[in-house]
């Protein structure tokens, strides 16, 4: 069992959805499960920084993607980390009838939070299943 | 007319350090000051080899802004095997200026750190400018 999970999201910083991914992992981060996560980052991962590395050897990873890219996951994969689960945000705020096509990624209003707050709630239901996944 | 040169400005775009938050938001702010002169490389786009942003780095003039001690802006493009025309060091401005951004939040900066967000991009501004200046020249 695992004692923690690395969350890794896509950061687009062009896309609202990258903003949403990004916000959304601070949240769980900072809030909802600051004991049991640890905040991965694409381009420090990509430049192979130690700490990066070591994250995703070391704990089962939930990538966070904004688009069908995947650009999170692959890295990832192409490092040869743990990737666990994937969160799609496209399709989850889709199912949830939440469109954000307006919100401006610098800043998001009350339409941007709540999609936030969606794919914060998803995550942490993602992470309780992998601490409590023996295999994981 | 449109003018066709613009230099392109490539922010490390982390996530776990504050300053990152600070990178991102320089980034967002040049982009809207100054369209006609700048376009923003996304170093997620740029690492995943997407096209239209490999190109806008490739044809353009780069300016990285690193956060913290990696400098994985500046990384990116040696890995990427694309020039660099400048580079800001985000620590290195808060040295200079004596800015401390002690107690802000990455999730959403406040006025105290959108101090050091202006002080970062009117060092950049500078250097666009420098550019563009010497752009100009060349074609005299």
């Amino acid at each position: 069992m695992s004692s923690k999970v690395c969350l890794q999201p896509c950061n687009c910083l062009l896309n609202v959805e990258g903003t949403v991914s990004r916000q959304a992992s601070y949240v769980v981060h900072e809030d909802a499960r600051p004991d049991h996560t640890v905040l991965g980052c694409n381009p420090a991962l990509y430049n192979n920084v130690d700490e990066d590395i070591d994250f995703i050897m070391d704990y089962p990873v939930l990538t966070i993607e904004g688009c069908e890219c995947k650009c999170a996951s692959k890295l990832v994969k192409q490092k040869s980390g743990n990737l666990s689960e994937t969160i799609m945000v496209k399709e989850i705020l889709r199912e949830e009838g939440v469109d954000i096509s307006d919100e401006d990624p610098q800043q998001l209003t009350a339409v941007g939070e709540q999609a936030v707050k969606l794919i914060s709630d998803r995550m942490a239901l993602i992470i309780d299943d992998l601490l409590n996944d023996k295999d994981a | 007319m449109e003018n066709d040169f613009k230099v392109a400005v490539l922010v490390c775009n982390g996530i776990g350090r504050l300053v990152s938050t600070v990178a991102r938001q320089v980034a967002y702010k040049i982009a809207k000051e100054r369209p006609d002169d700048v376009v923003i490389i996304d170093a997620a786009s740029l690492i995943a080899d997407k096209k239209d942003q490999v190109e806008m780095a490739s044809k353009y003039p780069v300016v990285s802004i690193d956060g913290c001690r990696p400098k994985c802006a500046s990384a990116l493009l040696t890995v990427k095997s694309l020039d660099e025309a400048g580079n800001i060091y985000i620590p290195a401005v808060m040295g200079k200026k004596k800015i401390r951004i002690f107690g802000e939040k990455r999730r959403q900066l406040t006025e105290k750190g959108m101090v050091l967000v202006d002080a970062v991009a009117e060092k950049l501004n500078s250097q666009i400018d420098n550019i563009l200046a010497e752009e100009m020249l060349s074609t005299l």
